[in-house]
């Protein structure tokens, strides 16, 4: 087996406890998370959107395009912040539940991990210029252009080392020392399909969040806000169509033991899987019906399934992570049975 | 050892943790601590006088403060966590796990400053007339919640230094009202507010181009550093008073300056002069304030935060969490473990499984890695740390001898943790090292 060559190279835990129920620190980093990760999707799509619609309006000369990409390049000043002091709890929560895998996953990509911080506040500096020159820059569109590619290009590659350290944490058994970032992206098995849910999910997030933002906005005309209403619900069907297929393709990827737990071995985890596809039909079915009849009906089940399917997902993801790391033996670690048990029960006591 | 070591070969780990977090003390103290608190007092000033004048600067002065501290203040801040967690993740985790209740208030005090200033930067043109008391308030409420943040950090940071009854109880609240938590929250409060001034009073000088204005804003400044000085004087007294002795002994050498104890009294008391001499030239003639002098005193204030960071982590060694932990992860009681069981036997991640015969040389520098690199570098650039300088032309028995007893001939390095003849392959590495064999440190060996 495996997990028990690697057994030898997973730290032992800290002599201190952990301070608290595991349960309620899992409950905890579920909700942080899909909090954090919304107003990431709002930040990284914005800033994707922005660029995309500015070059759209320069190359066909038609300035609405431009204004929307400006509306979205203010979208980004706001949800980075929140998406930055919003991480921190998910980051602390982990750190402090799976210390011996988190730590050592950051740990072999040390120093990309810490490059981060350089490569954000410059990310977050090139959306500000972006941002603060538009009117300036008017004549310039290729300079003004680099800045906003460029935070974004950048905010893509912080995303897959993210997406590379949750997914290096969970095989220890890969483990592998000396090894460089770029390497990493291509030596664990799920991270580009894990990279593409979340790039389509960003896209589909955003393209919702427009949907409503617009008939909200002040000071812009109806012409306009027709223009984003309609770019973000195209946006938000096209993308979850999209994700109607990675969304499989992850799960069909994840490693045998894992994902034949999803599908017919754990009673709780086949649930939660059917439960998030359910959810995820009614999602792009109200979509897809408010995409044709534009009503505000079907725009709010859309939300309200939309709701529904992150937290799904949120659950489907932490059950992934527990179901990789159960054999490693660990005390904050349980079997996926376990763990779902714990958390109802701890839910339960957090609703009394 | 549980974890593998990262090497910054040239940088040295020790440089990579303090440029991250010297520089986010600096923009977290001048600009979200101090910064806003000089903005809303423009801003305050210019509503209760009637000048529009100085609304617009303290409205100028928001979209810096934004940015500033959305970027670099935030981005620093998480830096701190992403560093320490690659190179001290023993200490880091440590703490954590005394700590996540207060990190995890902080970080509810942290979102509600962000929206904060949100709401303060995007409601200018919106709050104004009957509602300008609210948007006044508000920034108000983020200066407090800014320094709200400072003052649950400021816990950990003190802790480690001082951490008081907590070694015997393991109590949260013990570890939180520890010794030096007070003095040093009050102290580090004046010093955002001084060096702000010393900061922002030279873009004030630079930017604000009408003569009254100016003025007025410089004069404000000016009461600012004044109040701040001597409150700084007696909290850093308070501060010091409550160090342990040997931390306090190593005062002057943490400065760099050892046996110069007049020299460094001279610079450090030169320094707050400076100061003092800017909020009195600000106060008594805002008019005549020299961009030199104002510019100067910018930079040595940056200086001397910098140099009392840097002290306050030096001055810790051995520990990184003072009487449980040292600088290098192991903790006080795993050092007699290690020398009766074996360093390698009761470590992961090491390029040897065991030390024989013929593999002593690199059982050493496993060793080295192990450590010694929170703090050394083989020949990285503070030659201080660099063990190719220190210990050059040493022979392995000398440097044996002398890692037997490096801890109490020099009392801030911790003890070598291992047996006799693991102490004795690191010294044979060393002679490598210290001979210029080994020229800068190789890449990371396979794991076991």
């Amino acid at each position: 087996m495996t997990h028990i060559m690697a057994a030898g190279m997973i730290p032992g835990e800290l002599e201190l406890a952990i301070p608290g129920n595991i349960g309620f620190f899992k409950v905890l980093l579920v909700v942080s998370f899909v909090l954090h990760i919304l107003f990431v999707n709002l930040m990284v799509a914005g800033g994707l959107m922005a660029v995309f619609n500015e070059w759209r309006g320069w190359r066909s000369n038609n300035e609405k395009w431009d204004r929307l990409a400006q509306q979205l390049s203010v979208q980004v000043s706001i949800h980075k912040s929140l998406a930055v002091v919003l991480g921190v709890a998910p980051l602390l929560i982990i750190s402090v539940i799976y210390t011996p895998f988190f730590y050592t996953s950051t740990i072999l990509i040390g120093k990309a991990w810490i490059m981060l911080i350089v490569i954000i506040t410059v990310a977050f500096l090139m959306f500000y210029v972006y941002k603060f020159t538009w009117e300036r820059w008017k004549n310039k569109k290729g300079l003004h252009l680099f800045f906003g590619i460029g935070g974004t290009v950048l905010l893509l590659y912080v995303a897959l080392v993210f997406i590379t350290n949750v997914t290096a944490m969970l095989q220890p058994e890969l483990w592998q020392n000396g090894q460089s970032v770029f390497t990493a992206f291509f030596h664990y098995p799920t991270i580009w399909q894990r990279f593409f849910h979340f790039l389509f999910a960003t896209l589909a997030v955003m393209g919702l969040y427009l949907a409503i933002f617009a008939s909200k906005q002040k000071g812009v005309s109806d012409d306009d806000r027709k223009l984003m209403g309609d770019f973000g619900k195209n946006a938000a069907f096209l993308f979850t169509t999209l994700q109607l297929v990675a969304g499989p393709v992850l799960l069909f990827s994840l490693k045998p033991e894992v994902r034949q737990l999803f599908l017919g071995e754990s009673a709780l985890a086949t649930t939660l899987v059917i439960a998030a596809v359910i959810l995820a039909l009614g999602f792009w079915f109200a979509l897809y019906q408010y995409k044709k009849l534009s009503s505000g009906k079907w725009l709010s089940s859309a939300l309200v399934m939309f709701v529904l399917v992150v937290g799904m997902m949120g659950w489907l993801r932490h059950e992934v992570r527990d179901s990789y790391l159960a054999p490693y033996d660990q005390p904050s670690v349980a079997s996926v049975e376990q763990q779902g048990e714990e958390i109802v029960q701890t839910t339960a006591l957090l609703k009394d | 050892m549980e974890f593998p070591v990262v090497d910054y070969a040239w940088l040295g780990s020790g440089t990579v943790i303090a440029l991250i977090a010297v520089l986010h003390v600096l923009v977290n103290h001048a600009v979200a601590i101090g910064g806003s608190l000089l903005m809303v007092g423009v801003e305050y000033r210019g509503w209760k006088t009637n000048n529009p004048g100085l609304d617009q600067v303290a409205r100028k002065m928001s979209k810096w403060v934004l940015i500033i501290t959305t970027t670099v203040g935030a981005l620093t801040g998480v830096g701190i966590w992403f560093s320490t967690t690659v190179i001290q993740p023993y200490a880091i985790g440590s703490l954590l796990r005394v700590f996540f209740w207060a990190w995890f208030a902080e970080w509810i005090v942290f979102i509600t400053e962000v929206i904060l200033l949100l709401v303060y930067y995007f409601k200018w043109d919106k709050w104004t007339g009957e509602k300008k008391l609210r948007h006044i308030r508000t920034g108000m409420a983020l200066s407090f919640a800014s320094w709200f943040t400072m003052a649950i950090i400021t816990a950990v940071l003190a802790a480690q230094l001082t951490p008081g009854q907590w070694i015997e109880t393991r109590s949260f609240w013990d570890a939180v009202a520890n010794p030096t938590w007070l003095p040093s929250l009050f102290f580090r409060t004046f010093v955002a507010i001084a060096l702000a001034v010393a900061i922002f009073s030279p873009f004030i000088k630079k930017f604000v181009k009408e003569q009254p204005l100016q003025e007025t804003i410089l004069k404000d400044f000016g009461k600012w550093m004044m109040v701040s000085i001597p409150f700084m004087f007696a909290f850093g007294i308070w501060y010091v008073s409550n160090l342990p002795e040997q931390a306090l002994n190593l005062i002057v050498w943490a400065s760099g300056l050892q046996g110069k104890e007049l020299t460094f009294q001279l610079i450090n008391l030169g320094g707050i002069l400076l100061m003092f001499i800017l909020g009195f030239r600000l106060l008594t003639k805002p008019g005549k304030l020299s961009i030199v002098l104002a510019s100067l005193v910018a930079f040595v204030s940056i200086g001397m935060i910098g140099e009392f960071e840097m002290v306050r982590e030096t001055i810790r060694k051995p520990y990184v969490i003072y009487d449980y932990m040292y600088v290098n992860g192991i903790r006080v009681d795993q050092v007699d473990q290690f020398r009766e069981e074996g360093f390698i036997d009761n470590a992961k991640w090491l390029s040897v499984d065991e030390l024989n015969e013929d593999n002593a040389l690199e059982a050493g520098e496993a060793i080295f890695k192990a450590q010694c690199l929170s703090c050394h570098t083989v020949d990285g650039w503070r030659s201080k740390r660099a063990l190719a300088q220190r210990t050059k032309g040493m022979t392995a028995e000398q440097l044996d001898s002398y890692i037997a007893n490096m801890h109490t001939v020099r009392n801030f390095m911790p003890p070598f943790a291992g047996t006799d003849e693991e102490r004795r392959a690191l010294s044979m590495y060393l002679e490598t090292v210290a001979n210029g064999q080994t020229q800068t440190n190789t890449m990371a060996g396979e794991s076991k």
